[in-house]
């Protein structure tokens, strides 16, 4: 039975603004198990970069606040800790990586100098100690002539490399959970297979929890065991990747399916968009943020949030159309015909 | 952004082009967006803001200033004055509008050849020749408004058509322009202002164009700086592929998004302006009897200090300083105000 | 006849440095690529950094001046056009820019932005290019409402919408299409992408579609060249590109493209390339491929290979530049052992020097 590393209870960050309160998270809940990894899924406004960073307790203040919730680190409560002490977590216990590696590191540093620095905060190494792990970090990620590479500063690197290197610095310390915050979104598309590899990889070793970030399905895919999908600060509907991809509930999952030309479709079918645009975070409807844009909206959708539904076990969404109606509307859908096994 | 290329027949990139740039969505986080949606008010629907999101926010922020906010208190109170006095100059002969005639001399009121002091009926005192100080101060506030607005526009006419041109076309014209610059930068702003009003004589019209010629430089440097980025934006390349007109284009494209830090500086200018032309006045070659400005003041009056007699030196001083002071205050808090990296 | 013909078209950039300025070097963006671009049809562009799609794409429309090459656009030679054919060609080919927030002037109203090409070009009077400004709107899905705004009062995807109308609005014959939805939200690409698709329908559009996502590209595309390092590596068919690779890039670039389908992404095969993409400054001697090339050997080294056809194939030309291209006869995938010499360019011997010439392609 795999350990749970990570509770995360009904989440609500807002941040108090002059033109009103942006309400990026609104009750959000998940978990992670050791050696999991659990893709969180949404576009902008999602509240999915917000969600992740409130765990980390690095949503700034003023103007954001985690309003509301529990998160339990391997029993500890993290919203609980100091400022010293969550400084300890951070890195050593949960480690993040940002999207853009250009702007994450530091460029006036060497890169041997951020690894190194991680590792001397948190662990009893001093100097040499430190940059001898950084080279064999940087070489446990694929970096060619380490040795040689861990001295140079961020500019002679790539943007591929400086993933990696991102990576090394967030595994230094050998944490139970690395976030990564849309790890692949900057890079071409060769250089974005060798990093999952590498994740998946570190992953392994370390036998650490994964949270992916992303609003690209693909990754997620190839990557998570399981799926939170979120639109406009909620989550609407989460699940083992099975059951989001082959068996979705919501109709914003449906929408994001049918919306992404495949590149495995024989015949060519048009695409579905969903109609609208993204959620405005301060004008949000007291119900279900995607009304305005669901194809299938009723009238109490737009007041009321829906009813939390357990479909199967680990499978759970929020809707109010009945689940008979919606398995209905969902099999006339054309990408469902087609597409989906 | 690194590695853009510039949409130059003659231009070399700097490193390898990277015109991929991947997913803004992603890369714009959404603390950005955030921060965004925070800075406008809504209108659900369209997901949009109304038409003055960019110059409400500077407002907002300068409101939090004081200083900022005193200093444009002194710029209205200035400009009406000044522009009553403009208008009203040429209709009343000379007078423009004050309490009595600034330039009627009447020795009864100035006892012992030193002027009285301020009294109920002259709140600022008399000069040496018996003349009403508060009326010289305001109709003298013409001569500083005028100053400040026509120098300051001499130097932007010269300063916008240069400087988008240097930065736009690059090259030698650019070299050729910003070397002219140099130049300019290069003297002492008073000495040359001297040496322009030796040459030219001295007058009215004269110490504007002085002011303004040497002015050029520093609002064509700042503009030429923006333009060099704005000139590799998207919406540049756009006007091209439509077959626009490069006049087309730095008109109405470059320049009117390269305009950001030109009004910080033209706070600055005008209030510059105002103290150069008093220090020309002081000087004596500047503006000349029976025109009546600040600083030419100060120089008729300065021996009587030593007399005794304060209030005729002291009266335009406080104008001059408060004026100029309400300038650079509020050109500050502009700077800041439109300071994106600025926390709050 | 084609209504787009490109021909050994380079774009190289001077790399300046040093207090006098010299030349130290070049980057190859575009080094000698030919393709057509037929009436109707789609042309997708596909690649990643630096490998000269963008650039191709602006050298096309002359917003960079090619170093070498020819651009036949409806038989007008678009090079050495003057400024006054200049002026009525780029009526005719216009552009679709890829960032919503920078493509748009943000100090103009939606009405001046649309309908400044119809000033530019003096047509109709100011009623009537506002007329024909509102019924722009109205086909890319805005309303008439819209006009009074300004950019940044709308959303990314609607932004891009209004780019659209804009390269619309001379009713132009070929549209270029750069990066045009990899800025913006998944859910609103689909909606784009559908709006380029109808209109492409309702106006006998022709697109270059330039992007890095192939999935979109095999989407929107009937034809699919695929760059790399400022080359062509192999053009085909949209489907039969994606069905049967010839180029080990190709192959590469297919099985790294994630699929939002479980199942089948767990069955893959993944091929992973080793290392980064080199600089287009400094590019590979030989085959610009050839250092990541799972198969590359001793003859990859010699000489870039050209576009040639390589084996029969169902669905029309392909073409690949590649000594050891994958063959699919009778069903099978198979690599020869021995070199494809048609690839071999005439003049075998290559430069000492580090301009990567190759002879002309055997395109058309």
């Amino acid at each position: 039975m795999a350990e749970r590393l990570l509770e995360v209870t009904d989440l609500s960050t807002h941040f108090f603004t002059h033109a009103g309160v942006v309400k990026a998270v609104n009750g959000v809940s998940f978990t992670l198990d050791r050696q999991e990894t659990l893709g969180i899924v949404g576009e902008s406004g999602s509240g999915k970069t917000v969600a992740a960073l409130s765990v980390m307790r690095l949503i700034p203040d003023p103007p954001g606040k985690v309003v509301e919730g529990t998160m339990m680190l391997r029993g500890r409560d993290l919203r609980a800790l100091s400022d010293d002490e969550m400084r300890q977590v951070r890195g050593n216990d949960i480690a993040m990586i940002f999207q853009d590696p250009m702007t994450s590191l530091n460029p006036v540093f060497k890169i041997g100098d951020q690894i190194a620095e991680a590792i001397m905060l948190h662990q009893d190494k001093g100097k040499d100690e430190a940059w001898r792990l950084a080279a064999e970090l940087l070489e446990r990620v694929g970096i060619p002539d380490a040795k040689n590479r861990v001295k140079q500063y961020p500019f002679e690197f790539s943007g591929g490399m400086r993933q990696r290197a991102m990576i090394a610095m967030a595994i230094s310390c050998n944490p139970d959970i690395l976030i990564a915050d849309e790890p692949t979104t900057a890079l071409d598309v060769t250089i974005q297979a060798q990093i999952i590899e590498v994740v998946q990889e570190m992953q392994e070793q370390f036998h650490s929890g994964v949270i992916l970030i992303t609003h690209d399905l693909g990754v997620v895919a190839e990557l998570a065991d399981k799926v939170m999908v979120m639109y406009g600060g909620r989550t609407v509907e989460y699940g083992s990747i099975d059951q989001v991809f082959y068996d979705p509930h919501h109709p914003y999952t449906w929408g994001l399916l049918g919306s992404l030309p495949r590149l495995d479709v024989v015949e060519k079918t048009r695409l579905t968009p969903i109609k609208g645009q993204p959620p405005d975070l301060i004008l949000l409807p007291a119900g279900c943020p995607f009304s305005g844009r669901c194809a299938y909206e009723r009238a109490e959708c737009r007041d009321n949030w829906p009813a939390h539904e357990l479909i199967s076990e680990g499978h759970g969404v929020n809707c109010w159309i009945p689940r008979a109606e919606r398995e209905e509307t969902r099999a006339a859908l054309p990408h469902f015909r087609s597409a989906v096994a | 952004m690194a590695g853009r290329e510039f949409i130059h027949e003659s231009g070399a990139t700097h490193g390898s082009p990277n015109v991929d740039e991947v997913a803004a969505v992603g890369a714009v986080g959404e603390l950005d967006v955030l921060d965004e949606r925070a800075a406008q008010t809504a209108e659900p629907g369209n997901g949009g803001a109304k038409p003055l999101g960019l110059w409400a926010d500077t407002w907002r922020r300068l409101k939090r200033n004081k200083l900022a906010l005193v200093g444009l208190g002194i710029i209205i109170v200035f400009m009406v004055i000044g522009l009553v006095q403009v208008i009203a100059y040429p209709l009343t002969d000379g007078r423009g509008v004050t309490p009595y005639p600034p330039n009627q001399q009447n020795y009864d009121l100035s006892p012992q050849g030193r002027g009285s002091p301020p009294s109920a009926s002259h709140p600022f005192g008399t000069d040496y020749m018996g003349r009403d100080i508060l009326s010289r101060v305001l109709v003298a506030t013409r001569i500083s408004l005028l100053v400040g607005v026509i120098a300051v526009a001499i130097a932007l006419t010269i300063g916008l058509v240069l400087g988008p041109v240097s930065g736009y076309y690059g090259g030698t014209v650019d070299s050729v322009i910003m070397r002219l610059a140099d130049i300019f930068f290069a003297f002492p702003y008073i000495l040359f202002v001297l040496l322009i009003m030796t040459v030219l004589g001295p007058g009215f019209v004269n110490v504007f164009l002085a002011i303004g010629i040497l002015s050029w430089a520093s609002f064509a440097r700042l503009v030429r700086g923006q333009v060099l980025s704005v000139k590799a934006m998207e919406y540049v390349e756009a006007a091209r592929a439509q077959g626009a007109s490069d006049l087309r284009i730095i008109f109405r494209h470059v320049l009117p998004n390269s305009m950001a830090p030109v009004y910080v500086a033209i706070a600055m200018a005008v209030g510059g302006a105002i103290v150069t032309e008093a220090a020309l006045s002081f000087l004596g070659i500047g503006i000349q009897a029976p025109n009546a400005s600040w600083g030419k003041m100060i120089a008729d009056t300065l021996t009587y200090l030593w007399a005794g007699s304060w209030w005729m030196v002291v009266f335009p001083s406080i104008a001059l300083t408060l004026t100029v002071f309400g300038f650079i205050s509020f050109g500050n808090g502009l700077r800041d105000a439109t300071d994106p990296k600025l926390k709050e | 006849m084609s209504l787009l013909e490109v021909r050994n078209l380079k774009k190289h950039f001077p790399i300046k440095s040093g207090v006098l300025k010299r030349t130290t070097g070049h980057v190859y963006a575009v080094d000698d690529i030919s393709f057509h671009v037929d009436q109707g049809e789609t042309l997708g562009v596909v690649g990643e950094s630096g490998c000269g799609k963008s650039t191709a794409g602006r050298s096309i429309l002359r917003l960079i001046a090619p170093t070498a090459g020819e651009v036949t656009f409806d038989g007008i030679d678009v090079m050495r056009a003057s400024r006054a054919e200049m002026q009525r060609l780029r009526r005719d080919m216009q552009i679709i820019f890829q960032d919503p927030y920078a493509s748009l002037n943000p100090r103009m109203r939606i009405r001046h932005i649309v309908g400044e090409p119809l000033r530019i070009h003096g047509i109709g009077t100011e009623a009537e290019q506002r007329k024909r400004v509102f019924e722009l709107l109205e086909i890319v899905g805005l309303s008439a409402e819209h006009a009074e705004r300004y950019p940044h009062e709308f959303s990314g995807g609607q932004r891009q919408r209004i780019g659209v109308a804009r390269a619309l609005a001379l009713n132009p014959k070929l549209i270029i299409c750069d990066e045009p939805v990899s800025a913006l939200d998944v859910s609103i690409r689909a909606q784009v992408i559908n709006l380029l698709e109808d209109l492409q329908d309702e106006f006998d559009l022709t697109y270059m579609f330039i992007a890095h996502d192939l999935s979109v590209v095999k989407h929107i595309s009937d034809r699919v060249a695929v760059m790399y390092l400022g080359k062509i590596v192999e053009i085909a068919g949209s489907d039969v590109m994606y069905d049967y690779p010839q180029h080990p890039y190709t192959e590469a670039l297919l099985s790294a493209v994630p699929i939002p389908d479980p199942h089948t992404e767990r069955a893959r095969r993944r091929i992973i390339l080793e290392g980064d993409v080199p600089s287009p400054a400094n590019p590979p001697k030989g085959c610009v491929f050839h250092p990541r090339c799972p198969r590359a050997q001793e003859i990859c080294t010699t000489a870039m290979p050209q576009l040639v056809t390589a084996g029969s194939h169902v669905g029309g030309r392909h073409e690949v530049a590649c000594y050891f291209p994958a063959r699919f006869d009778g069903g099978s995938r198979v690599v020869h052992s021995q070199p494809f010499m048609d690839a071999m360019p005439a003049s075998a011997a290559s430069a000492a020097d580090g301009a990567p010439a190759s002879a002309p392609a055997a395109s058309e």
